[in-house]
């Protein structure tokens, strides 16, 4: 059955957005929830994630229900498909919005029985869905626009909401702590996200540790913590090379990055899952360094994407390669952003 | 178009002519993937004969100083290979209709084009040699923008007048560069939109502004146009997306009150600088950008 628009303006009682892709996409698909929760303020909103991404939309303000598919382990092949299919099915939804074009999630949405469900071209798509979508990153490159092109097949959608992960007060009263213990209470302090575990989006660990040192030496209310994760600590010996006392090198889980995003005044990252939690968190200043990668987001500003503006061995479509093909350690291309460049930037929004 | 045997034209200007018109003819029943993969084939073939490959080289090495070997050559292959796309992408020109807008031609930003031709002062369309300029100005053309081209001369006369022909049957008026003064004005009289390259060389004539870095003399037809009509300068980009489609955006420029003609200019190219350092291999790099040197006193 397809309902027309008109049927929709009508809100739905229940809608399940499906998007069991990566950290970043996830996050994109925040601005989806809000968009929705923003054209219907009563419509309960259900969520499908990956596990992975289970951490960020933890506590989420619009969401009333997260469910998990756990695509490569537990619930993989068609019988854990089915499975989660008839759990969901057990929920009267009126809206089914899948984000993520991937097959899995096809047959997922296959499954459900929802009287409307929008999602993107592809193979199988017009079976599964009652409202199609293009997929072209080429001529629609904006992550967020193409989800709200989804509900935009059913309703009017003018603007983006913005990216939101929900803190709970205890969350931020931890990120106080921290801040306090490592004596940055009173200090503007920039948050360093390196990371990424593609060679060709990793900017150089020294780039880091210098932006770290300039930023500090700038003023003297100035800290830094750069955050690594638990595959990164190879990066930990190179940029704890800067010994200052406002300065430190953290693991923390997501959910604490977040927390302590939100009280930073600023961010600069390579990692692009992470430097868009730092946006979602409410971090005032986020500056996101683009390698290979297509910048696919209209950063709202001050929020930047850089890019080096310099030839590259990919043809900058989607995610491109994992290790850069024209030099045999680092990417040229992330090399060409100078530490120097991104501080100017950070320190010209100051003035 | 000059009659067969004028002695105007050299045996080889024929030659050239002949292939690339039975070339285009060729290409142009063929289907849009497969010509492409021609363009692509004609691009290597350029490359691997290394036809102004020492040019690209050295504008390459000049633009992105310390651009590692591979880079350097995997940019130029790339570079050449769009041009063979560009160089093939002429056999659709002759049969380009309005219904290949949203196929494989997208155009953002119409409504700068609308503006300036609601305000009777018509427009000038900034831009380079950059993605596929010709393909984008047909298209408008097409549309029913009254648009005009100004274009520069060409050695082979014959390949010139065919290609002036070619833009002519879309819609597009031809102004040659060295009539451009009185061509331009007279355009703009009647509320077309003129659309000029400004990433050529300009010789001793030109104002020299960054790109890249470096001072390049640049055409300041579009200063002079713009000071002396107020018409509106838009400035298009085009480019290359995957599927063998072109796609362009056009966005108004504003420049500050009282620029001059440099600083118009400079707001110009730093504006193509900046498109072409997102699809690098689609600039032509060919060209002898930086061919004229800056008087002492600048550089």
């Amino acid at each position: 059955m397809v309902l027309d628009a008109q049927e929709m303006e009508n809100s739905p009682s229940r809608v399940v957005i499906i998007d069991t892709a990566w950290l970043g996409d996830v996050l994109f698909t925040t601005s989806l929830v809000g968009a929705v929760r923003m054209r219907w303020p009563s419509t309960a909103i259900d969520l499908v994630v990956a596990p992975r991404a289970r951490e960020l939309v933890e506590h989420h303000p619009h969401l009333n229900c997260v469910w998990i598919f756990d695509k490569r382990g537990e619930q993989r092949g068609m019988k854990g498909i089915n499975s989660l299919a008839r759990s969901l099915n057990e929920h009267p939804y009126d809206l089914c919005l899948c984000a993520h074009p991937s097959t899995r999630s096809r047959l997922l949405c296959g499954q459900l029985n929802c009287p409307v469900k929008v999602g993107y071209k592809g193979l199988g798509a017009a079976r599964v869905f009652t409202h199609l979508v293009a997929d072209d990153l080429a001529l629609e490159p904006d992550h967020v626009e193409r989800r709200l092109n989804l509900l935009r097949t059913v309703v009017d959608v003018h603007s983006a909401p913005p990216l939101l992960v929900g803190l709970t007060e205890g969350e931020l009263a931890s990120a106080r702590q921290k801040l306090a213990g490592w004596g940055f209470q009173d200090c503007e302090v920039m948050a360093l996200i390196p990371g990424s575990a593609w060679k060709t989006k990793q900017w150089p660990t020294e780039y880091f540790r210098e932006l770290a040192n300039s930023w500090i030496s700038s003023a003297p209310n100035r800290a830094a913590v750069a955050l690594i994760g638990p595959k990164e600590q190879a990066s930990r010996a190179l940029l704890e090379r800067l010994q200052d006392s406002r300065f430190r090198v953290e693991s923390l889980s997501l959910r604490e990055c977040a927390a302590l995003f939100s009280l930073c005044n600023a961010a600069a990252g390579n990692d692009t899952g992470v430097s868009f939690l730092a946006i979602a968190a409410g971090c005032p200043e986020v500056h996101v360094l683009y390698g290979s990668t297509q910048v696919n987001y209209a950063f709202p500003p001050p929020h930047r994407g850089i890019h080096a503006g310099t030839p590259c061995c990919l043809s900058r479509t989607g995610h491109g390669r994992q290790n850069c093909g024209w030099t045999d350690g680092e990417p040229w291309c992330m090399a060409q952003i100078s530490p120097g460049s991104v501080l100017s930037r950070l320190l010209s929004s100051r003035r | 178009m000059a009659a067969i045997g004028s002695n105007s034209h050299r045996f080889s200007h024929w030659l050239q002519y002949a292939a690339l018109r039975g070339f285009i003819a060729f290409v142009g029943v063929l289907p849009r993937r497969v010509r492409g993969a021609i363009g692509t084939g004609l691009g290597r073939l350029a490359y691997s004969l290394g036809i102004r490959k020492r040019v690209v080289f050295q504008n390459l090495n000049t633009a992105f100083p310390g651009i590692p070997q591979k880079g350097l050559q995997d940019t130029a292959r790339r570079c050449f290979e769009h041009f063979g796309h560009v160089a093939v992408s002429l056999a659709e020109l002759p049969k380009l209709s309005r219904e290949a807008l949203n196929d494989w031609v997208f155009m953002e930003g119409l409504e700068g084009l609308d503006r300036a031709v609601a305000g009777g002062n018509g427009g000038l369309v900034i831009s380079g040699h950059l993605g596929n300029w010709e393909v984008i100005g047909a298209m408008a053309a097409r549309l029913g923008y009254p648009v005009s081209f100004v274009v520069t001369t060409q050695r082979n006369k014959l390949v010139e007048n065919w290609l002036n022909r070619l833009r002519e049957q879309c819609g597009v008026e031809i102004i040659q560069r060295k009539d451009a003064l009185r061509g331009v004005l007279s355009a703009l009289k009647r509320n077309r939109v003129v659309a000029i390259l400004i990433d050529q060389d300009a010789h001793q004539e030109g104002v020299f502004v960054p790109f890249f870095g470096k001072l390049s003399s640049t055409p300041r037809g579009p200063a002079v146009f713009h000071l002396r009509t107020g018409a509106p300068l838009i400035f298009m980009a085009s480019s290359r997306i995957p599927g063998e489609r072109y796609c362009c955006q056009m966005h108004h420029v504003t420049v500050a009150e009282g620029a001059g003609q440099e600083e118009i200019m400079a707001t110009l190219t730093a504006k193509l600088e900046e498109q072409i350092r997102r699809t690098p291999e689609q600039w032509f790099w060919m060209h002898k950008r930086w061919k004229t040197l800056p008087p002492a006193s600048l550089s």
